[in-house]
């Protein structure tokens, strides 16, 4: 009995001990609670809330996919990408929907946590808290607009989600929705720091400002319909203006060439979302920009593309003569699939059937600098807000206040003028000469931008054809006057030829769009199209106009008098009212059981 | 007191010994009067080797005496005396006296596995008096499969054990899941309790099933409930083989054999191929294979290239045991050793273990005996697993589709055999690359170093009270190494993918664990007939993993394979360390009067480091009763009833398979975090759940009723078991809303049932003179039905991963439904012309009042895919996906039947699983070419396709496969199957040939596994689920074929 009881013993003492035994602490991660407590840790942190937006559900890969497939300028050519949305043949359980909401939420939970635990040491600086504040609340801003922009009103959270049991929450209404918002963006502007210290892949001023007047257009527009808010976008619009840190870069091109080689313009790119890197080291922050939305390449010296996206022929017909932007973004060329980077040969216009089958252009990897390039990469960053936006918001705003006022035409014609060419407008024969057995050269007076061949029948010249290129569509050269033309060589004599050029009235807005209130807000819409395509901004430009569903169906008439009924023509004739909104992903319905789904996708 | 000192010769001096500590111990006995002298030999049957040692015991008395080197006794008796023979591992006989001077005995070898002690939970008891359910795995027929590890051989064993393993691959690891999984989201696998030490996640391989002396499956609520905290997928008891009293026995056994691939898949001949590839693409097929004249007939009698035959091969196999077991009373040992070599039937993939073993037991005194085992392991596996594509995201490095896809004939002069790549047909999608040179230059190498050991001290307080303590130290060192060339997908530079060179990573863990498992057990019996034994004890244990690793690229000296890494750049590193401690207090007490009505009672409370301090602690209680009701007078006219037990038991088990740390709130660092102004990126901490103190012990409450009959002294035993399990408070990976941040969390939600119904029948059929026949059947069906999931949720979907454009969801489990049913679109045949109208010749358009399949309605024509439409909306979309089929069988077990005659034994065992379905993703792509690639071969199968002269419905055309990603009902196959799993033939030489050579046994034996399958499934095996998971199973893609071995094996005993 006594060893009995000393063994009782024995095991009392263990079983004492078993409180501390139990207690295994972690050795392989950190706590919330030993956190956030230096500059380096609350740096860190705010990188994760940043990080949202190189998320593959955002400007990694979602959105790039979406951009324009979801508008009126651009389709996905792809048959078999059946989990995007721009098919319009979606349900609530489409994943890239999902996935979009779940990346925008682990954003905000991000920021808040952030912003619960930014005071944790007060003995920081509180400038540098605040700096990290000012961004944390500006992304929990942007998170929740995106948000708004594509589902409408949505639950809001304003802190960190706490329990794993009391996980319902019910919906704001899209006011409250924007309004959090607005309160969040305003609250962020003066944290924030100023441009001049700020890259473009860190919030500023300006961007902040320029997102406000973003969205206090949209929630002028539909369905919020909160005219007030047009003032307050002019506002934040024209402080972004009347900064002087920005100005359009004097060449439309520049601005894609700058992104693709990693260099940044902050007068232009206010705001990029980050991507860097070719994958070849520990780092996955490479993303898709021009590696699916550029024009088609197989070939590894220029750096591969799929190319998912076609125009429309809305879009490729928007353009007028001497708009730059139209070579750039639509492609004259194809790539070819072997030989040195950016080998290419030109392609005549398309006809109008062949216009769908022609890629976007804009992101291009040839001039990617960051070498080998990663087939399934690129390190293109995302251009998340541009001066030419800012200007065209502020005209929007303005003339919404007080009509087409010459504050507000001056801004879209400052767009305009950047994008047009300053070339060689148009050419007169005004001797055809005689005697040419071969083509003459054709040479212009004042430099030797212009490049062009003649054109000969029955020993005259009857006309030019100048030189394709890639940038600006054909090398008409850019002159401040008239050039001389002059023919040599060829065997004969005595053509002769005048030319005219491009002026900045032939770059302004013309007089009948600035006629009325309607007609400019009318050339404003054709003007974003021109300017901001494939910029993942069509699709909520047309919803806040009201006028989504028949741009679409204006676009599935075009198609069916281009081409007939393609298999594409679909996805614009499904195109609904519901479709203005996307469905609460089912899985969001399912879990949160206070959530209600979107009108059309019950 | 006597002391001892240990050695291994007792057994010259036992018998004195033997007598002087009889004479200690049995002091003041009374010696009648009428004594006689009887003397006698013991022999051992067969063979009859006369045995020293025996205890001969006069019945009744304290009086006895052993045998001598000789076996020869002699004892001073009583007339009418009956004397009782016994040693350790033979049955015991008795023999009445009557009036015989000289009283010879044979004595017959116990099989362990029929022997009537159970072992079960910190004790074992007579199986006459177990209450609870506990199969006995039969380890005598179970080892004459030639497998790796016992865990291979176990399927159709045991009623209500389903074994389901991934596939053939060597080295791979089989599932065990007992009465049908408990859990969705973590682990089934039941708890192993090894030689007394509970291991959840024990490196089976390293056990050589040579070694085992016993396993039990402890299966109901009862029997589990003493190891509460994780028994509630059931506990698997194995004892190891220990030395026992007697001279030392040497054991050697070797075999050696191959093994083959019973199936391949029939190929498309050249010609076939061609005709498939012209009508595909008529341009590019003319351009390659239609110059110089040549057309399609003139590949008629082209040879194709045979890929499969060139990647398989006979796979040589062998296996050596050997082992030493003896000792005298008081000191028992045994010391093995094995020696398992496997080269796969896949070329470059093989399996190799090297074990050790050491046992020591040793009596101090009377009261105080301890022991140690110590066991060294090393297994190496090596080579690719097949059915998995590692290091890349190309569907190419899964080996059987460059095998299955690569052209049969190259159509020119280049030797496709020679060429390391098809660079016609590689895109970033497909790295069409040498099938032979590939897995050739495959490096994917595992080793693991298992070391082991346990020691025990068991101490008799008083004759009815025992303190047993028990500690264990196990080291697991794993270390894993990839290497891949520029001769492999994954490391060659015609990958377009490829952007890391040559390549390579190595990767090492360490598992910790100690544990200590100490009782005090209190056995006596009151009154005669009032029987308790008590047990109480406490246990702790404690685990720790740490792991590191890196990798590295751009490796410029290639020849130096994975030692030249340090050469490479280091692009990743991984370095982990965590760990959890358990500790427990149990109890049990079982209770019988005249071994006719029984009772058990458990209890058990646990206290796991993996829960918040307030929610730390489970208890577990169960309790069972029995009637044995053979004993009541009632039954007593029935002679032929032996054996009549009814059983029924309640208890509740536990469950914490969750990650260490689940309930504290974790942030993850992570090197990929965000950019700034071009900077390398900056690093991001983010975090990675939510804090749950509320996490706490799922609960499995299981009712089961039992049966047990036996018939003509049991020559038929016949067992019934019915159960029904319910799972709450399911430590589920539930999905949270999407707008919480989180993708899931770890919460106690859910409710799972399990029930099923178990029968097994043990006959012996034939037994007549030196012929036998046993037969043993068994059959068990489950059917499991989830109750409740998260919050509003009414089902989950899970995918699988294979080729990128098939990532929608094949599997739903949803509410009142099976886990893991299939799910999708129904096939239903092909469009005919019937289904069109032709406006103009050749032209067709499909009836406006026929559902499109998912592709644009214009696209579609005469021959193409078509699905059922279920809503009727006139569009295939995601609105008709159905549940297609099962996973899991309706019913599986096996069938043994061991005929003896001599020394011929001959043993089949046959296996079978019915009622679940088989997805074979592998026709997605072979038999149709859904994705539309290049110039790949496919299934023979698929000539049989639909074409205006072949209107089928049993393949669509070329270029029919209409919407890519459609998972559907088209390759779901009946993976109903009927296997010859084990044959044996084995012939043990007469005593009278082999004694010469101081042998006691000799036997030569063939045994083959997976001889003959009766099955309706079209892939090569129907054994198969290559993403094993109670949510995704029977799932074929690529799966390693399973082998068919035939052994030859030589037995010794000496």
């Amino acid at each position: 009995m006594k060893k009995l009881c000393s063994l009782l013993a024995i095991i009392a003492v263990t079983a004492g001990a078993c409180k501390d035994f139990l207690d295994v602490k972690p050795s392989d991660f950190l706590s919330s609670s030993n956190y956030y407590t230096t500059p380096a840790e609350l740096e860190t942190a705010l990188t994760g809330v940043y990080n949202i937006l190189s998320h593959s559900a955002l400007y990694r890969g979602g959105v790039v996919y979406l951009n324009g497939f979801e508008g009126d300028e651009a389709y996905i050519n792809r048959s078999t990408l059946i989990n995007y949305p721009f098919t319009f043949d979606y349900t609530a359980t489409n994943p890239t929907i999902e996935n979009f909401w779940f990346a925008c939420y682990t954003g905000i939970n991000r920021a808040n946590t952030l912003l619960q635990n930014v005071d944790k040491n007060t003995a920081l600086d509180q400038a540098l808290r605040d700096k990290v504040r000012g961004q944390a609340l500006f992304l929990r801003g942007y998170y929740l607009f995106l948000l708004a922009q594509n589902f409408g009103g949505v639950p809001i959270f304003v802190a960190p989600t706490a329990s794993v049991e009391s996980t319902d929450a019910k919906r704001a209404t899209l006011k409250e929705t924007y309004d959090q918002v607005l309160a969040d963006m305003e609250k962020a502007e003066p944290l924030v720091e100023e441009v001049t210290i700020a890259k473009s892949s860190r919030v500023n001023k300006s961007a902040v400002r320029g997102l406000l007047a973003r969205v206090c257009l949209n929630m002028a527009g539909q369905p919020l319909n909160d005219q007030s808010k047009y003032e307050a976008a002019r506002k934040w619009a024209k402080m972004v203006i009347d900064d002087g840190s920005h100005s359009l870069n004097p060449s439309y091109a520049d601005i894609f060439i700058k992104i693709a080689r990693d260099e940044y313009d902050i007068r232009e790119c206010i705001w990029e979302a980050e991507f860097w890197g070719n994958g070849m080291d520990a780092y996955s922050m490479a993303g898709n920009n021009a590696r699916i939305n550029g024009p088609a390449s197989s070939n590894p010296n220029t750096g591969t593309c799929p190319a998912y996206i076609n125009i429309t022929g809305k879009f490729y017909n928007a353009f007028e003569a001497g708009d730059l932007r139209k070579p750039w973004s639509i492609p004259n060329f194809k790539y070819l699939a072997t030989g040195p980077r950016g080998a290419k040969t030109y392609e005549a216009p398309p006809t109008p059937t062949n216009v769908y089958l022609v890629n976007t252009g804009k992101y291009r990897r040839e001039y990617e600098t960051l070498t080998p390039q990663n087939i399934n990469s690129s390190p293109q960053n995302w251009p998340l807000l541009r001066f030419a936006d800012v200007l065209l918001m502020y005209a929007e705003a303005v003339n919404a206040i007080s009509g087409p006022t010459a504050e507000a035409v001056g801004a879209v014609n400052l767009v305009r003028r950047r994008a047009w060419s300053k070339g060689i407008k148009a050419v007169t024969i005004t001797s055809g000469g005689a005697g040419y057995t071969s083509a003459p050269t054709v040479s212009f007076s004042a430099g030797s931008d212009a490049q062009a061949t003649a054109v000969i029948a029955a020993g005259k010249v009857t006309g030019i054809t100048f030189a394709p290129d890639a940038v600006v569509g054909a090398l008409t050269g850019s002159y401040t006057s008239a050039p001389a033309i002059t023919f040599s060589g060829g065997g004969g004599s005595g053509a002769a030829a005048t030319a005219a050029i491009y002026t900045e009235a032939d770059a302004d807005v013309p007089a009948a769009a600035t006629a009325t209130k309607e007609s400019f807000l009318q050339f404003i819409q054709q003007e974003r199209l021109r300017e901001l395509n494939t910029e993942g901004l069509r699709k909520h430009d047309l919803i806040r106009w009201g006028i989504f569903v028949p741009a679409m169906h204006e676009v599935a008439n075009m198609i069916q008098q281009d081409v007939g009924a393609p298999s594409y023509l679909q996805r614009f004739l499904s195109v609904a009212e519901r479709h203005n909104l996307w469905p609460i992903p089912a899985k969001e319905m399912t879990l949160n059981r206070q959530m209600v789904q979107n009108p059309g996708w019950e | 007191m006597i002391t001892q000192k240990p050695s291994w010769c007792i057994p010259l001096r036992m018998g004195g010994v033997m007598l002087m500590l009889f004479l200690l111990t049995a002091p003041g006995q009374l010696w009648a009067q009428q004594q006689k002298t009887v003397t006698g030999t013991v022999r051992e049957q067969p063979g009859g080797t006369p045995m020293p040692g025996v205890r001969v015991m006069v019945k009744g008395t304290a009086r006895g005496a052993n045998t001598n080197e000789q076996g020869k006794y002699t004892l001073s008796v009583q007339e009418g005396a009956v004397l009782e023979f016994s040693f350790i591992g033979y049955r015991k006989e008795e023999r009445p006296v009557a009036g015989k001077t000289i009283v010879d005995v044979s004595l017959e070898k116990e099989d362990v596995t029929l022997s009537n002690v159970v072992v079960i939970g910190y004790g074992a008891v007579k199986k006459q008096d177990l209450t609870g359910s506990v199969s006995q795995v039969k380890m005598k027929e179970l080892t004459k499969a030639p497998v790796a590890s016992f865990t291979d051989a176990l399927a159709g064993r045991v009623a209500g054990v389903q074994v389901s393993s991934n596939d053939g691959q060597p080295g791979g690891v089989p599932n065990i899941v007992i009465r049908g999984a408990n859990s969705l989201t973590q682990s089934n696998a039941p708890l192993y309790v090894i030689d007394g030490f509970p291991v959840e996640n024990p490196e089976n391989a390293a056990i050589n099933p040579e070694e085992i002396e016993s396993m039990n499956i402890l299966k109901d609520a009862s029997a589990t409930a003493i190891y509460g905290s994780r028994a509630a997928n059931g506990v698997v008891v194995i004892e190891t083989k220990r030395g026992k009293t007697g001279k030392p026995a040497i054991t050697f056994n070797t075999s050696y054999g191959f093994q083959e691939v019973p199936k391949t898949m029939e190929m498309m001949s050249p010609y076939e191929f061609i005709k498939y590839q012209y009508e595909r693409r008529p341009d590019i097929t003319a351009e390659k294979y239609f110059t110089d004249g040549k057309t399609l007939e003139s590949y008629r009698n082209t040879p194709a290239i045979n890929w499969q035959n060139e990647v398989l091969r006979k796979g040589p196999m062998s296996i050596s045991n050997i082992a030493i077991r003896g000792g005298s009373d008081v000191t028992r040992y045994a010391i093995s050793g094995s020696l398992y070599d496997q080269k796969g039937v896949v070329i470059n993939t093989d399996f190799k273990r090297y074990q050790a073993r050491f046992t020591l037991d040793q009596d101090i005194g009377k009261k105080l005996k301890v022991g140690l085992t110590a066991n060294y392991s090393r297994l190496k596996t090596f080579g690719q697993p097949v059915a998995s594509n590692p290091g890349s995201s190309s569907i190419s490095t899964y080996l059987w589709f460059r095998v299955w896809a690569y052209r049969p004939l190259s159509g020119d002069e280049v030797s496709l055999t020679d060429e390391i790549a098809d660079p016609e047909n590689i895109t970033p999608s497909d790295i069409r690359m040498n099938p032979l040179i590939t897995v050739q230059n495959d490096f994917t190498r595992d080793l693991s170093t298992v070391f082991s050991g346990n020691a025990y001290l068991s101490y008799s307080i008083t004759d009815n009270l025992v303190l047993r303590l028990s500690g264990i130290a196990n080291g697991e060192f794993r270390k894993s190494e990839r290497y891949y060339n520029s001769k492999t997908p994954q490391g060659s530079p015609l990958n377009p993918n490829n952007l890391r060179g040559v390549n390579g990573s190595v990767g090492n863990s360490e598992i910790n664990i100690w544990s200590s498992e100490n009782t005090l057990t209190y056995n006596k019996t009151f009154n005669e007939h009032h029987s308790l034994t008590a047990v109480g004890g406490f246990s702790a244990q404690e685990t720790r993993v740490a792991t590191n690793g890196y990798a590295a690229q751009n490796l410029p000296n290639e020849n130096l394979g994975i030692s030249g890494m340090d050469e490479g750049v280091p692009y990743t590193g991984t370095a982990t360390s965590e760990g959890n401690t358990l500790m427990s207090f149990f109890g049990r007490i079982n209770y019988n009067y005249r071994s006719r009505y029984l009772l058990t009672a458990t209890f058990r409370g646990d206290g796991s480091s993996k829960f918040a301090p307030e929610r730390r602690w489970g208890y577990f209680p169960s309790a069972a009763i029995a009637w044995n009701m053979q004993e009541e007078s009632f039954l007593q006219p029935l002679k032929a009833v032996s054996n009549a037990k009814l059983r029924l038991s309640y208890g509740i088990t536990g469950n914490n398979r969750v990650g260490n740390f689940e309930w504290f709130d974790r942030l993850t660092q992570s090197i990929q975090g965000y950019s700034f102004n071009n900077g390398t990126p900056s690093s991001t901490i983010n975090p990675a759940n939510i804090a749950n103190k509320d996490l706490r012990w799922e609960r499995t409450a299981q009712l089961n009723l039992g049966y047990d009959l036996g018939l003509f002294r049991n020559r038929i035993e016949f067992t019934v078991d019915l159960y029904r399990k319910i799972t709450n408070d399911l430590l589920l990976r539930a999905d949270l809303p999407p707008s919480t941040g989180f993708g899931t969390a770890f919460k106690n939600i859910g409710r799972l049932k399990n029930e099923g119904i178990e029968l097994s029948l043990n006959t012996v059929n034939i037994s007549k003179g030196d012929f036998t026949w046993q037969s043993n059947f068994n059959i068990s069906f489950n059917k499991n039905t989830i109750l409740e999931l998260t919050e509003g949720q009414q089902f989950l979907q899970n995918a699988v991963s294979f080729e990128s454009q098939f990532s929608s969801p094949l599997y739903l489990s949803a509410i009142g439904q099976p886990a893991g049913m299939f799910f999708g679109y129904l096939f239903d045949g092909v469009y005919q012309y019937a289904d069109f109208d032709s406006p103009a010749p050749g032209v067709y358009v499909l009836k406006k009042e026929l559902p499109a399949n998912g592709t644009g309605r214009t696209a579609i024509q005469p021959g193409d895919v078509k699905y059922k439409d279920i809503n009727g909306d006139g569009l295939v979309n995601s609105l008709d996906m159905v549940v297609m089929g099962r996973g899991q069988p309706i019913h599986a077990g096996g069938f043994m039947n061991n005929f003896s005659y001599k020394g011929i034994t001959l043993s089949a065992f046959l296996q079978w699983s019915y009622g679940n379905q088989i997805y074979n993703a592998n026709r997605l792509t072979f038999e149709g070419n859904s994705n539309g690639r290049h110039e790949m071969n496919q299934f023979a199968s698929y000539v049989n396709r639909w074409s205006p002269e072949n209107q089928t419905n049993a393949n669509y055309r070329t270029n029919g496969h209409g919407p890519i990603g459609y998972h559907s009902s088209r390759v779901l196959e009946d993976g109903s199957y009927l296997r010859l799993k084990t044959v044996s033939l084995s012939y043990s030489l007469p005593a009278r040939y082999i004694r010469r050579l101081s042998m006691s046994n000799l036997t030569f034996s063939i045994s083959a596994q997976n001889l003959l399958t009766w099955t309706k499934y079209s892939g090569m095996d129907p054994e198969v689920s290559a993403r094993n998971s109670v949510l995704t199973p029977g799932f074929d893609f690529s799966a390693y074929p399973r082998a068919r071995t035939l052994m030859f094996g030589l037995n010794a005993n000496f």
